[in-house]
């Protein structure tokens, strides 16, 4: 271990059921997954047999992070959750969640990379981790409680600087949909296999430091580097108005700072100005997710942008507005970012003084401040979508009780008014009647108990909904065919990022497509957004290229929702990003040298761990037919437009199917099966994994 | 004045985020009665090549070619001009050529300046520009201001090619008929309006 830098060094195993804690070496048993979702792919390969389910207490729980996080490399506050995921449907397979936040920089600190957690505790516990040391202690006091009280508490007994993750009352009822948070407002899925584990949180505390294998100017010089690739959030590097500076702008843009426009509850107003983006002091105010997601009102009521170790982006925007406080008894600050940020007003069709007015604002802080105390999931927005058609169409009315029905404030609901969210949110958390708990259930259990086919939410376009009890995560709206390919791989949403980041960063088409040729082989692997050409071959090398991305991103620890950084603002550049800084930055902190291609190729290896556990899950190698399903309305256009047709993002049956062709091909995955070869599995070292799965049947 | 003391008048006024024009160089440069025709210290170049300083002795060239010196003898200082010929002075250091296009068009007045941005981001970016761009600097227009605007847009014949549309939560977009086809200008309205936000 000593000759490497960037990890811990130990991974902490604590198994609930005999209070037994034990550590393991990480580079020793780990480093050929490098971290994150590597290490937690690896855990539920070796140790979780197929059939279980995901509250069993022979499911396991994987918090781990990768030798970037808690460094100075920019983004890098990302802790991955891997377990068998429980709205997974209909059968539990393996998943990850993604935290920001703090704790995986305080788990380095500690002294860990990872925490394997097993069993279960026969009363609620929390697991104390302090500088190389952990402990399991009583959470009974603890129990019922929301996630802030909770982590004030535990803070209170470490250490102020503890970053805390737990769950809600949500979580400890084991409801599917529910989330574990630390640092206030950064959250992931898995909060049910918590409860199921009666583990309410684990608060952590390190004053260590992580070692940085190569010569401290050249890592400097690194981050330098990384910062000046950076654009705004989701790495959109243009302005959304024009700048002095700037060749480009593009109102679609994320990247909002400009002269004028100003946090207006910062005192005094803080002007976020031009924004130069040789200036890497002025990164953090480019981006305002409140204004972008909120509108223009929110200005006015913008503290200023928080959060995760290492990240200059600051995308969870603190904004204070102080009429909730009196209106709805509830803090008049609240932070979060994109679907967390909106997970209030996403339940309302519509609001009185319109879809960006005052009201749509107050029910995004009641959301907040609901959702992120309970610890209540919105399945990347599915709960509340579900929610909408559910109630428009009758189903809620004909499916619940009447009494029960009419204990709602449809009224309410109607008018828009963030009130009734009082009445819903606490009722899932606690699974309280049957409406709130089918919803709490996740969509695929939700059908399923009222007897609704799949498929009539599978065509169903504003559902967004697309397989396995999930919506779709950037498909073929961002990305055309390169997206459908994305969102057929996971058992989740696909919550890839490494495509959307490049079609939606803002540049002019030719610019995009001049870096399209180099980092894909052709211009033509990307298209004008709405105006999609049949499939190539590049395509298929760009999804198998931001699939690789993603999963590099997940185990090194780089946030994937702001990179990869594939292009840049730097004009002097050509706009160019560069997809070789991860093997950079993980050679200098480890000293591991890889190429971009090796690191790729172990990036490739969890992957297919991936694809491998869920092929074991399923119990089939008929990944293709079974597994990588489209629903249908990518092949629907509510205005009847052709495939291909400029202004419809409408899919061909056919060319998606020559998609997957060329993905499996790109991949070296069985064409008809799309399970990956035998010698594919060898190619990425994993013949142990092919043997097992041979034993079964399993393999192509 | 030399090409070197003009090129930094037009440096000093691209910081401060403007144009300059034969005429407003010329004001500069003949100060009122009183007052100093000398550049403050601070304002002064630094670095005169000697070649500049010898090129011109006194009495100074006129104007004009002092300008055509600044542009051929300073990689940043550049010129652009408007739709009547007019010549406008800018550096690069301060200003893109892009955002020399748009004070361009800002100084035609709030209804030219409109279709001329609409018109070029439908021409070279096919997509629509929703309306509440202009409240944005360095355009600043009230909302007064560009509902006038999208008034006078609407039906005259100079600006029959712009189209306008209101996305499903009620903000209005333009674009050029003549490069983007109403339906895909809808539905990319919808998609930045809309669409966007929800898939975060």
């Amino acid at each position: 271990m000593a000759q490497y830098g960037g990890w811990a060094g130990k991974v902490l195993r604590v198994d609930l059921s005999s209070g037994r804690i034990t550590t393991e070496d990480t580079v020793e048993k780990y480093k050929d997954y490098i971290g994150g979702t590597g290490i937690g792919y690896k855990v539920l390969w070796d140790e979780v047999a197929a059939g279980v389910k995901a509250l069993d207490p022979e499911n396991k729980i994987v918090f781990a992070t990768g030798p970037l996080a808690g460094t100075s490399a920019p983004c890098n506050g990302r802790t991955a959750i891997t377990t068998l995921w429980p709205t997974c449907w209909p059968k539990h397979l393996v998943a990850t969640g993604h935290m920001g936040g703090h704790f995986a920089a305080e788990l380095k600190y500690a002294g860990f990379d990872a925490v394997i957690v097993e069993g279960r505790a026969d009363h609620p516990v929390w697991l104390a981790i302090v500088d190389g040391k952990a402990e399991i202690r009583d959470a009974r006091g603890l129990w019922g409680q929301g996630i802030r009280r909770t982590t004030y508490e535990i803070s209170r007994h470490t250490d102020v600087e503890a970053a805390v993750a737990a769950i809600g009352q949500s979580g400890e009822n084991m409801v599917p949909m529910s989330v574990i948070i630390n640092s206030v407002s950064h959250s992931a899925g898995g909060g049910a296999v918590l409860g199921s584990k009666n583990l309410k949180a684990i608060g952590v505390r390190g004053t260590g430091s992580i070692h940085i294998a190569g010569n401290k100017e050249d890592w400097e010089k690194a981050v330098k580097y990384h910062l000046s690739l950076l654009g705004a959030n989701n790495q959109m590097v243009v302005p959304n108005s024009p700048q002095p500076w700037a060749e480009h702008y593009n109102p679609a843009s994320q990247w909002l700072a400009s002269s004028g426009r100003q946090w207006g509850a910062a005192s005094p107003p803080i002007d976020t100005g031009a924004c130069d983006p040789h200036n890497l002091n002025r990164i953090a105010y480019r981006t305002n997710n409140a204004a972008f997601f909120l509108g223009e009102k929110a200005w006015r009521y913008t503290v200023r942008g928080n959060g995760c170790t290492g990240c200059p982006i600051r995308c969870h925007t603190i904004i204070k507005v102080p009429a909730v406080s009196s209106k709805y008894g509830i803090p008049e600050t609240g932070q979060n970012t994109c679907s967390g940020l909106i997970f209030g007003k996403s339940f309302f069709k519509s609001f009185p003084d319109g879809p960006r007015g005052q009201t749509s604002i107050e029910s995004c802080m009641v959301g907040m401040h609901l959702a992120d105390d309970l610890g209540v999931w919105n399945n990347y927005g599915q709960l509340q979508r579900d929610f909408q058609k559910c109630y428009y169409e009758g189903i809620f009315k004909s499916k619940v009780g009447e009494e029960e029905f009419r204990s709602y404030s449809w009224d309410k609901f109607e008018k828009g008014d963030p009130a009734f969210l009082f009445e819903l949110i606490p009722r899932i958390a606690k699974r309280e009647g049957e409406l709130a708990t089918a919803l709490g259930l996740g969509t695929g259990y939700m059908v399923e108990q009222w007897g609704i086919a799949e498929a009539d939410w599978k065509s169903d376009h504003n559902l967004q909904y697309w397989k396995l009890g999930h919506p779709k995560h950037h498909s073929n709206e961002d990305a055309g065919q390169c997206g459908v390919i994305i969102n057929t791989q996971y058992n989740r949403d696909a919550q890839c990022h490494s495509h959307s980041n490049f079609t939606r960063n803002g540049l002019p088409l030719e610019v995009q497509k001049k870096l399209a040729a180099e980092l894909w082989g052709s211009e033509t692997a990307v298209d004008a957004p709405g105006a999609f050409t049949p499939m190539n071959v590049y395509k298929a090398k760009m999804a198998k290229w931001s699939l690789l991305r993603k999963e590099l991103h997940d185990s090194i620890s780089l946030c994937n929702w702001m990179g990869p950084w594939s292009a840049s603002p730097l004009k002097e550049r050509g706009y160019k990003g560069d997809d070789t800084i991860e093997s950079l930055l993980y050679g200098l902190v480890t000293g591991d040298k890889k190429s971009r291609h090796e690191l790729d190729e172990v990036a490739e290896r969890i992957f297919v761990l991936h694809r491998a556990i869920t092929i074991r899950g399923m119990g089939t190698k008929e990944m293709r037919k079974k597994h990588d399903t489209v629903p249908d309305w990518v092949y629907r256009d509510d205005k009847g437009q052709a495939p291909f047709t400029v202004g419809t993002i409408q899919m061909d049956k056919g060319d998606i199917e020559k998609a997957m062709d060329m993905f499996y091909e790109e991949t070296g995955w069985h064409r008809e099966t799309g399970s990956p070869t035998r010698e594919t599995y060898h190619r990425l070292g994993l013949s142990g994994v092919a043997g097992d799965l041979g034993k079964k049947g399993l393999i192509a | 004045m030399e090409a070197v003391e003009v090129a930094e008048l037009i440096r000093e006024s691209s910081r401060a985020g403007k144009l300059l024009s034969l005429a407003d160089i010329e004001e500069q440069w003949n100060p009122p009665s009183g007052a100093s025709r000398s550049l403050p210290p601070d304002r002064r170049p630094e670095q005169a090549s000697a070649a500049t300083q010898t090129m011109y002795p006194q009495p100074a060239p006129p104007l004009l070619t002092l300008l055509q010196q600044a542009v051929l003898s300073h990689d940043d200082i550049k010129v652009i001009q408007d739709d009547s010929g007019g010549a406008w002075y800018f550096s690069e250091h301060f200003i893109t050529g892009a955002y020399a296009r748009v004070l361009l068009l800002k100084g035609q007045g709030p209804l030219a300046m409109m279709a001329g941005v609409i018109r070029e981001h439908s021409r070279a970016c096919r997509r629509p520009v929703p309306l509440a761009l202009f409240q944005c600097s360095p355009f600043n227009l009230s909302d007064v201001e560009i509902a006038l605007c999208l008034k006078e847009l609407t039906g005259n014949l100079p600006y029959r090619d712009i189209a306008h549309l209101t996305t499903s939560i009620g903000n209005v977009f333009a674009y050029c008929k003549d490069h983007l086809e109403p339906g895909y200008a809808a539905m990319l309205a919808e998609w930045v309006d809309v669409g966007q936000a929800e898939n975060p």
